[in-house]
């Protein structure tokens, strides 16, 4: 596990409590790569951050689970909002893609109500060239166009052109902010 | 003696005193009589027999007060001899009339009884005064032993009267036939043994008491006194013991315990003397009453019973303790433990003899083993040998081997060279060192396998030789079980355990005094042979370890130094690796955090020849000396052993550091190689150390591990050679293959070589940590030392088989780089000369350049002409990929004009020949030579850059430079706008090399040119304080010393910035994405596991850090002690 490597050499008395956590590892060395390329992405993400976007791995000390915020873009009905999202990571990352999720509801044509993304780069378009910031650009992207071609949520696709400011409404409705952890 | 009841009110109770109660703490142990009652002697039927005595009894020893107001308080007047026959007697007036058969027995009785009645001795005083006066009371008793002798004689003249008792004693015998109406009778033996054993009680017992009581008060007192008068009434012992304790005081603990021993024995010899005649004129009488001869069984019996007596009650007392300091003296002299500086008083040197082999003829333990013999048989005798003397014997036995093995081999650690054992067996003096070559003579006639050390083989000698022989005659002396082959065995094997156990103790000194000590490790290789002597070793080491090396005091080359020797001790020790494997944890676990361990390692590793060479002088010059001063005295090892203590103390005390100049020294490479880093990489390179003298040579020698450079090259060949290792666990013709260690893991593997160099990386932490500062390193002297990389390609090399390729790929780009600069300086040059050439050499984006002023371009600050000729006299420049060099920031300041017109002019060669490539200078990281013409001399400098536009800044305006240039650093500030600090630094730079001087510290500090070297102590112009100024020079100085490290601190808090930024990112992503609220913990172990590299921040820095996020808004502290971040408010 590369990252415990690294942990010996911080400080004496800093080593984490969950070193055990990923012992688990079926293949060691899929894993080592995929958490490797992972402490790299979050490396790039901190050292050169997007606006707007953000992910850090989840609270428990597991490089395999992200947690991610896209802020909603402004000119788009999610303006002002924090969407949440989970990104777990297969232990043959970058091969094969993550899985993206909405925790905070959003009411969107390609993303259904239980927070699954119908985005073609996290399914048959996906490379290993993608990152974790590119998959959160792509989606801050995907607020403000979706593709209404192939809707997950059909009601919201047809209002989103008929209709923009009961879009909007059934945005501000379905939003809740998910504070509690 | 607590066991001892001795009926209290000693005279008014004695009609009613009951043996019993006076051995009731014996009982099992002289069950043979124990249980029997008899009454006194003449004691009528009728009397009480069992006297209340339990409720009346007192310990006569514990409260001799008591039982003696007792008695003088008794108002019964009482006779004086209360065994005299007839006494309290009052015949017939307790039996029926006409029983004539129990009279005439009894009357028998009588007489039989008052014959062999013991003598109360001591009779008049009080029984306590056999305590207060040992002496007094053993007189008396002789007095007492002599009194049946005498009556002997009497009775041998009066033959009535022996005939009579004869008779009387048939009768007794035979009344069963003769008197058959006599009812009560009596066994006359039983009735003497008990006798005896009252006696004993009553009398011996005391004054054996009492003679011990004086000894250990002797000890007591004479503790600290008697030191300088060993000895010498050592001869005189005997006399000393007959005439009593008189001369204990002024006598030595020996001697004194051997009186209270040997005064001890004769009390006995003579209670037993006269406790035999009684007996044997008892069982005479007997015999010839019953014709038969089968009585001598019972004799037997009674001397065993006395015997256990008598060790009973001995036990108890201090006479066992007396007996044990004279075995162990006597035992200590004959096996060479004492050591021979007692009788060779006049040679005594200040630490006495170590402990050696003695001869078989020394006339001193031929003194003492007879004295020895003498003694013991005197002891079995009076049957002081029983199971306690042998428990006795053998933990003197014991304490003398471990005495043996500590005082002969404690710091002997040379090889098993014979003739090297001579010199160090000598360590003490010559006639030690001459028994010890002897001994070795004598037994090492066969051929000694190589793995035996010259020390196990010593001791196994002596362990057979004398120790075993000691054992065997002391055994036979007193008819124990003799001992066995299997038993001398046994002791060897015991003895070899105690040499392991010092061994391991020692083995920290051992470390350290490697390769010298290799013979002390080949014992410890023969001696280590279970798991639990592996574990002690690997636990005692480890604490060692923590104790004298892992602390602040030691610096982290020190400590790395020692690693090495620990590793090659541990591989001699131990070829598997299991054993530093298992000490080794603890030493690693220190050396990550010490933050400059891979930095020591990395430049020990890249050490020049030079060094090695210069290294191995002082090396030589430091034998040279200790041989020196090992032939002008006979001590040589010993002083040897002296330093190695003051070395060891060094260690193991980290506040003093001013008492050893070793530990002082040591603290310094951390601060100059911080400083080499820190500062610009282009300081000027010490010249090679072999130039500068020993005394350079050496520091010079603590500052760098040259021995990883020495290694690395060793290994280098070693491994070429032995390319076929891998196979090794399967080859068959391995005559010297050995299983696995016992204690070695499940996944373990054995390891071909010692590897120091592998070990010690590995000991470092994870592997890119080490290449990253290898990089950093190799970048430094890249840019420094621009002839030859040969040693950096070695050491990259050897690195490369280690680490792979790609891990130092980056070293490669960078030796290609420089490679590269070289000859695309010379393209350029040709090209500036001819036409453009361009050509496509494919390379990195972006690059930087740093200028390589070299050659006799530069400022000249008398000649204000700068020849046009400079351009090909050699501007370079070194093109450096940006992506794998080490990040450089960027100083600003302007050059000189001549030098921007090169660099423009290099920079547009440059883009010429590679379209699409921009250059980024890096003014700060080159070299330049000076030659500065002055008014009476010119000097040649070769500097840094900056050192070099400061210099540029003095340059004359104009030729009629009457009154020299003078600057001060504010001025230079804003011509240059290069950093204060900077030209502060390279202004004293220039002082020191008296080419400014500075007149002035107004305005940061005035310089002015030193024209003339007649000039420095002359004060200028109208200045008149320039006679202080040339005094505060000195302290100017040691600023100047300080100068570069500043900026090096201001260096590195740009890149801390930098870091901190970061982080602040990263606890932003986590708080934001994580979770909401964490703690500091949490946050110490996320960025412990996330951030690349490892979190450098102690759990303090990064709570200051969090600190500040809070004093500035951007954190706020919500319950638990969480941290969270402050929302933004436009986004709710």
């Amino acid at each position: 596990m590369s990252y415990m490597d690294d942990t010996q050499n911080s400080a004496p008395g800093s080593l984490p409590a969950s070193k055990a956590a990923t012992g688990a590892a079926t293949s060691k060395k899929v894993n080592e790569n995929a958490t490797k390329r992972l402490q790299n992405e979050l490396m790039q993400m901190m050292t050169s951050p997007a606006p707007g976007i953000s992910a850090f791995p989840s609270a428990d000390g597991n490089l395999l689970f992200w947690r991610a915020t896209i802020e909603g873009p402004e000119d788009t009905p999610y303006a002002g909002l924090n969407l949440k999202l989970s990104f777990e990571f297969p232990a043959n990352y970058p091969y094969t893609p993550p899985t993206v999720l909405f925790i905070t509801p959003i009411y969107h044509p390609n993303v259904d109500f239980s927070g699954r993304i119908c985005l073609d780069i996290l399914k048959d378009k996906w490379t290993p060239a993608y990152n974790t910031q590119t998959v959160l650009l792509s989606l801050q992207s995907l607020l403000g166009e979706p593709n209404n071609a192939s809707p997950l949520n059909g009601e919201a696709a047809e209002l989103w052109d008929k209709d923009p400011a009961l879009f909007k409404t059934k945005v501000m409705d379905r939003h809740k902010d998910i504070e509690e952890d | 003696m607590a066991g001892l009841v001795v009926a209290s009110a000693w005279r008014e109770q004695r009609r009613k005193r009951v043996f019993q109660s006076v051995f009731s703490g014996e009982a099992t142990s002289t069950a043979t009589v124990a249980g029997v009652q008899y009454p006194d002697p003449g004691q009528g039927l009728g009397g009480s027999i069992l006297g209340s005595a339990a409720g009346h009894s007192v310990d006569p020893y514990l409260a001799p007060s008591s039982s003696a107001t007792l008695g003088h308080s008794s108002p019964e007047p009482q006779p004086p001899h209360p065994y005299a026959p007839g006494n309290e007697y009052a015949p017939g007036n307790e039996y029926a009339p006409g029983n004539e058969h129990q009279r005439a027995y009894d009357q028998a009785w009588e007489v039989v009884t008052s014959r062999v009645a013991l003598p109360a001795s001591a009779a008049g005083p009080a029984p306590g005064a056999g305590e207060s006066s040992p002496g007094l009371s053993l007189e008396s008793l002789t007095a007492a032993q002599e009194q049946p002798q005498s009556r002997h004689r009497r009775n041998q003249k009066v033959d009535e009267e022996r005939e009579q008792f004869l008779q009387c004693l048939s009768l007794l015998e035979s009344a069963e036939a003769v008197l058959p109406e006599a009812r009560e009778r009596r066994d006359v033996i039983g009735w003497y043994v008990s006798q005896v054993r009252a006696h004993f009680a009553m009398w011996v017992v005391p004054l054996l008491a009492g003679r011990s009581d004086t000894a250990a008060a002797g000890t007591l007192a004479a503790q600290g006194v008697t030191h300088r008068r060993h000895q010498r009434n050592k001869h005189s012992v005997d006399s000393t013991a007959a005439g009593g304790g008189r001369e204990w005081s002024g006598g030595s603990q020996y001697d004194r315990h051997m009186a209270v021993v040997m005064s001890t024995i004769e009390t006995l010899e003579g209670a037993l003397g006269m406790y035999f005649e009684g007996l044997n004129s008892l069982l005479e009488g007997l015999r010839r009453a019953s014709g038969e001869e089968d009585n001598s069984s019972f004799g037997m019996k009674f001397k065993r019973d006395i015997h256990a007596l008598i060790a009973n009650s001995a036990s108890q007392g201090g006479v066992m303790g007396s007996v044990k300091v004279v075995l162990t003296k006597l035992a200590g002299v004959i096996l060479g433990v004492e050591g021979l500086m007692v009788s060779l008083g006049s040679k005594k040197g200040p630490w006495g003899a170590p402990p050696a082999i003695p001869q078989e003829n020394d006339f001193d333990v031929l003194t003492a083993k007879r004295k020895l013999g003498g003694l013991v048989k005197q002891l079995h005798n009076v049957g002081l040998t029983g199971e306690r003397f042998e428990v006795l014997f053998a933990e003197v036995m014991n304490d003398m081997m471990s005495r043996f093995v500590k005082g002969a081999y404690a710091g002997v650690w040379a090889a098993s060279d014979p003739e090297e054992g001579n010199v160090v067996g000598g360590a003490g003096t010559a006639a030690a060192s001459s028994v010890f070559t002897t001994s070795r003579g004598s037994g090492g006639d066969t051929t000694v396998p190589a793995a035996t050390s010259s020390c196990i083989k010593s001791l196994k000698d002596w362990v057979e030789n004398r120790y075993a022989q000691l054992n065997v005659q002391v055994l036979s002396w007193i008819n124990a079980t003799p001992m066995s082959l299997a038993d001398l065995k046994a002791c060897q094997s015991l003895a070899l355990g105690r040499l392991a156990a010092l061994r391991i103790q020692e083995l920290f000194d051992i470390v350290l005094a490697w390769p010298d000590a290799k013979g002390a490790l080949e014992d410890l290789k023969a001696t280590i042979t279970t798991t639990a002597r592996r574990q002690l070793l690997t636990a005692s080491f480890s604490k060692a370890l923590e104790q004298r090396l892992l602390h602040p005091g030691c610096s982290t080359l020190e400590i790395l130094r020692t690693y090495i020797h620990i590793i090659k001790t541990f591989h001699a020790l131990d070829h598997s690796k299991v054993l530093l494997g298992n000490i080794e944890p603890g030493l690693q676990l220190y050396l990550v955090q010490r933050e400059d361990s891979v930095r020591v390692v990395v430049a020990g590793l890249l050490a020049s020849k030079e060094e090695i060479e210069a290294a191995a002088k002082v090396q030589q010059i430091d034998e040279d000396e200790r041989l020196q001063r090992g032939a002008s005295g006979p001590r040589a090892a010993a002083a040897d052993l002296g330093r190695r203590e003051i070395k060891a103390q060094a260690y193991s005390t980290p506040g003093v550091a001013a008492g050893s100049s070793t530990a002082t020294t040591y603290k310094t490479p951390t601060t100059r190689s911080r400083q080499g880093r820190d500062s610009n990489p282009s300081t000027p390179a010490p010249a090679p150390a072999h130039r500068q003298g020993p005394v350079l040579a050496r520091a010079k020698k603590v500052n760098k591990l040259v021995e990883l450079a020495k290694l690395l090259n060793e290994s280098a060949s070693d491994r070429r050679a032995g390319a076929t290792d891998d196979d090794q666990e399967l080859d068959w013709n391995d005559l010297n293959w050995v299983p696995d260690p016992v204690d070695a893991g499940a996944n373990y593997k054995r390891p071909k070589s010692e590897d120091v160099i592998g070990t010690l990386i590995s000991a470092l932490g994870a592997e890119d940590v080490f290449i990253n500062e290898f990089t950093a390193v190799i970048a430094e002297r890249l840019l420094g030392d621009p002839k030859s990389f040969e040693q950096e390609m070695r050491v990259l090399n050897l690195l490369k088989r280690r680490f792979g390729e790609a891990a130092l790929q980056k070293c490669d780009v960078m030796i290609r780089d420089i490679q590269e600069s070289r000859k695309l300086n010379s393209k350029i040059r040709r090209n500036n000369a001819g036409g453009p050439q361009p050509s496509n050499i494919p390379g990195q984006p972006p690059v930087l350049a740093t200028p390589d002023n070299k050659g006799k371009s530069v400022a000249t600050p008398q000649s204000s002409e700068k020849s046009k000729e400079q351009k090909d006299t050699g501007y370079h420049a070194r093109i450096l990929s940006r992506m794998y060099w080490p990040a450089f920031e960027k100083e600003h300041f302007l050059l000189p004009a001549p030098i921007l017109a090169l660099q423009k002019q290099y920079e547009k060669g440059y883009e010429d020949l590679k379209s699409d490539r921009k250059l980024t200078w890096l003014n700060q990281l080159g070299q330049t030579r000076v030659e500065l013409e002055l008014e009476d001399r010119t000097v040649t400098v070769d500097c840094d850059t900056i050192q070099a536009t400061v210099i540029y800044a003095f340059q004359s305006s104009s030729d009629s430079s009457t009154t020299p240039v003078k600057k001060a650093v504010d001025d230079l500030y804003l011509e240059l706008q290069l950093d204060e600090d900077l030209i502060a630094a390279a202004c004293d730079f220039w002082a020191r090399k008296r080419v400014l001087r500075k007149v002035s510290t107004a305005d940061g500090g005035v310089f002015v040119v030193l024209e003339r070297l007649s000039d420095e102590n002359v004060p200028v112009g109208e200045d008149a304080r320039q006679g202080q100024a040339v005094e505060e020079k000195g302290k100017e100085k040691e600023a100047a010393a300080a100068g570069p490290k500043e900026g090096g601190a201001k260096k590195l808090s740009d890149k801390e910035k930098e870091k901190r930024e970061v982080y602040w990112k990263y606890i932003q992503g986590m708080l934001t994405n994580s979770s909401v609220t964490m703690p500091i913990n949490q946050i110490a172990m996320m960025m412990g596991v996330f951030v690349i590299g490892g979190f450098s921040w102690s759990h303090e820095e990064l709570q200051s850090f969090l600190g500040e996020k809070v004093e500035e808004g951007a954190l706020e502290v919500v319950s638990g002690g969480k941290y969270k971040l402050v929302r933004k408010r436009e986004n709710v």
